[in-house]
């Protein structure tokens, strides 16, 4: 065992251990009100399990999920109809993963013996399944028993064959036995201890420390200007702002953690996989020591992983077929991160066959997500993979996941305020962009004012900036000609229901782009960009119409977070309310 | 000392009302509100409370009190179930404590106040006291006129 395997151990403890406390929270609430949404909640809590423990090589604890996961399965498609019984077998089941995942911590290696716990849980179920499933007619019965073996001729069988595969040592008590295994020195080391800290704790001192560090700007300046009339104050004062300002520079970094971990994760996601297949992949890493926003490196995993399994599964193609066109036997997939001001650029390339647009406009026109005289171009050709719908998997399969699709991942990047693209050449293979925003919390934005009041508008919303000094409206200043193309203008305190006074005068547009469509939206005044801390709204206020947030200015002033997106979508569809598809 | 009936009083206008103290978090002078679009009227913006931003609601305009801001005007900042709200009074007088007894409870009168938030009336040197609960008149009163599109 080497360093990376311990420190990949910790990282899915953790990530274990928050999944089993939502496990625990789950069992409770089905026990009183079985909703099949829970079951759905629960069997995704235990698959989430299943998929990281085997991605860092823990190999037997996936296993024992997996059988757990097809008794979840039975409940979660009615195969067998609740009993309040059956949660407390789910509680049993969750005291018992967490006890592993708690003895995983000190030992990377240890492996419970979870026989008997799975066989009970199975053995309750599949009872219950069987009789229910007999009471109905023999062929449903089939589906109902959990799907280990297939083949197998009855279902009764079935049952017993599932109990013999669990059943292979059979201790007295699961929890006193524990079986170790693998090289001695492992037990000597331990995993890198690290504190869990609530992001609200840390968000908190974040906060303080902004204020902190205001006061010690006034402190100072208040002596500087009052003339240095006491050395060893001025003296203090000075230090203390040094070391004010280091202090919010640490607490910030608080939160960012590098990239490594998430490519070591992916690395091993590649190696298993291309053992699985047949296939023979390299991994190329680059940048693992840029940093990001801890949130974020955690809610990229998912995504990431499911792009790389897809590059091996369908773009790495087979070592006979590379050298029959003439490419290396050895597929490669390169894993970048790049540092820009503000944002990380991750990179996933793989050399394999590329996409075929062609093949992807026909499977799109199939599932009805284009129409056969829409024009598209190669690139908007391959955007089409991330739409909700468009799914190559059609069977479950332990590679492809259970019928994920790219819409999932796209989702998931657009949560964290990111972008994705995608470039592939046939034969030559594909290349998926994603940039992220180092941290969620701090986004440049740019400051305006209308009716003499300042707001900021994230810049990542803007898509262009005219001066109206050296540029004129048409149609009452309703329209507006840009590079050629007429798009409306809507004045934004009008979208905003702002109260306007009668020196109302918009000197400046932005304009908004909603996937082809363009709105400009005239504003008093364009002062600045700023980088602003995003401060969501409470509770009472969260849902208002064309605000995202608030902030607090560099003058410490309170400010609001327009919306841009989301007044630009409004107005769209009250404009052409029969369309509905501005969200693309 | 027994918390669990003390009041804060506080003026609104010339009207002496009180809250449960523990429903105030903190008392803070008062600022002027960054207007905020597409909110109730009586909802006049929002403030930065050490680097947090809170939203104002204003009594004095829930109540139907036209008192302009002077020196005396403050916030009670209480922890709702709507997220940290100020409430914009007209001048903090003290914090009593008044026995259960004292209070008449749900008096039949009609008051600017929702009986929902009433407590009652109470009595403190000759003084008639409406006491409120802010916690729950922040916490239930509708903030947002209107919402994202979904």
């Amino acid at each position: 065992m080497d360093g990376m395997d311990l420190e990949l151990v910790g990282f899915f403890c953790d990530e274990a251990t928050d999944l089993l406390i939502r496990w625990e929270a789950l069992c409770l609430e089905i026990e009183k009100n079985p909703e099949t949404s829970k079951f759905d909640e629960l069997f995704r809590i235990a698959h989430n399990l299943k998929g990281s423990s085997r991605s860092v090589g823990l190999d037997t604890f996936g296993n024992f999920i997996h059988h757990v996961e097809d008794g979840i399965t039975l409940l979660r498609t009615k195969k067998v109809t609740f009993k309040p019984q059956y949660a407390i077998e789910l509680l049993k089941v969750q005291s018992f993963i967490l006890n592993w995942v708690t003895e995983l911590k000190n030992n990377p290696s240890i492996i419970l013996d979870g026989t008997a716990i799975a066989d009970a849980f199975l053995q309750t179920l599949n009872d219950a399944s069987l009789i229910e499933a007999f009471n109905q007619s023999n062929n449903d019965v089939l589906s109902a028993a959990p799907v280990i073996a297939p083949e197998a001729p009855t279902p009764v069988i079935e049952v017993v064959e599932v109990v013999a595969e669990t059943k292979m040592v059979s201790p007295p008590n699961p929890k006193v036995e524990k079986k170790q295994v693998v090289s001695k020195e492992a037990t000597a080391q331990k995993t890198d201890e690290t504190v869990r800290v609530s992001a609200q704790k840390i968000e908190t001192l974040i906060e303080m420390m902004g204020e902190l560090s205001i006061h010690q700007a006034v402190v100072f300046h208040t002596l500087q200007t009052s003339g240095y009339k006491n050395p060893q104050l001025f003296h203090s004062a000075y230090l203390g702002r040094k070391i004010t300002r280091e202090l919010y520079e640490k607490t910030l970094a608080l939160r960012m953690v590098p990239v490594q971990p998430v490519f070591q994760r992916l690395e091993r996601t590649v190696r298993e996989m291309s053992r699985t297949l047949g296939k023979d992949v390299e991994v190329e890493m680059i940048g693992g020591e840029v940093e990001l926003d801890k949130t974020v490196c955690e809610k990229i995993i998912e995504p990431l992983t499911h792009m790389v399994r897809n590059s091996i599964d369908h773009g790495v193609e087979m070592p006979e077929i590379r050298t029959q066109v003439g490419k290396a036997k050895n597929g490669k997939v390169k894993l970048t991160a790049v540092q820009e001001s503000g944002s990380v650029t991750l990179l996933i390339e793989d050399d394999g066959k590329g996409l075929n647009p062609e093949k992807i406009r026909a499977k799109a026109e199939l599932q009805g997500l284009v129409k056969p005289d829409d024009q598209l171009n190669d690139m908007e050709t391959l955007a089409l993979i991330f739409l909700p719908g468009f799914s190559t998997a059609e069977k479950v399969t332990e590679i492809s996941g259970r019928g994920v699709g790219m819409d999932v991942v796209m989702r998931a990047v657009e949560a964290l305020k990111g972008e994705i693209k995608i470039g592939s050449e046939l034969g030559k293979g594909t290349r998926f962009q994603i940039t992220l925003p180092t941290t969620l919390s701090i986004i440049d934005a740019l400051v305006i004012k209308m009716n003499n009041v300042q707001y900021a508008v994230p810049v990542n919303a803007i898509d262009e900036i005219v001066n109206l000094r050296e540029f004129g409206l048409e149609k009452n200043e309703n329209m507006m000609k840009l590079n050629g193309h007429v798009i409306p203008v809507e004045d934004l305190s009008h979208a905003l229901k702002i109260r306007s006074g009668n020196d109302h005068v918009s000197k400046s547009i932005l304009v908004a782009r909603i996937g082809q469509h363009r709105v400009a939206f005239k504003v008093d005044e364009v002062c600045e960009q700023q980088q602003i801390v995003v401060k969501k709204f409470s509770s009472g206020m969260g849902n208002v119409f064309g605000l995202a947030g608030g902030t607090i200015l560099a003058d410490g002033q309170p400010g609001l977070i327009v919306d841009l997106n989301n007044i630009a979508e409004n107005y769209l569809r009250k404009i052409q309310p029969k369309e509905q598809e501005y969200a693309a | 000392m027994n918390n669990d009936n003390r009041y804060i009083l506080f003026y609104i206008g010339c009207e002496l009302y009180g809250t449960p103290l523990l429903d105030v978090r903190e008392v803070v002078e008062y600022q002027e509100p960054k207007y905020m679009p597409n909110m109730v009227s009586h909802f006049t913006g929002v403030i930065n409370i050490r680097g947090s931003i809170v939203g104002v609601m204003d009594l004095r305009k829930k109540f139907s009190q036209n008192t302009q801001v002077n020196k005396t005007t403050a916030f009670l900042v209480s922890d709702s179930e709507q997220g940290s709200i100020a409430a914009v009074v007209d001048r903090v007088d003290s914090v009593q404590s008044i026995a259960k007894e004292s209070i008449d409870e749900k008096p039949p009168i009609m008051t600017s106040v929702n009986q929902e938030y009433l407590i009652g009336i109470a009595k403190i040197k000759d003084q008639l006291v409406t006491l409120i609960n802010l916690h729950s008149l922040l916490s239930e009163e509708k903030l947002i006129k209107v919402t994202a599109a979904a």
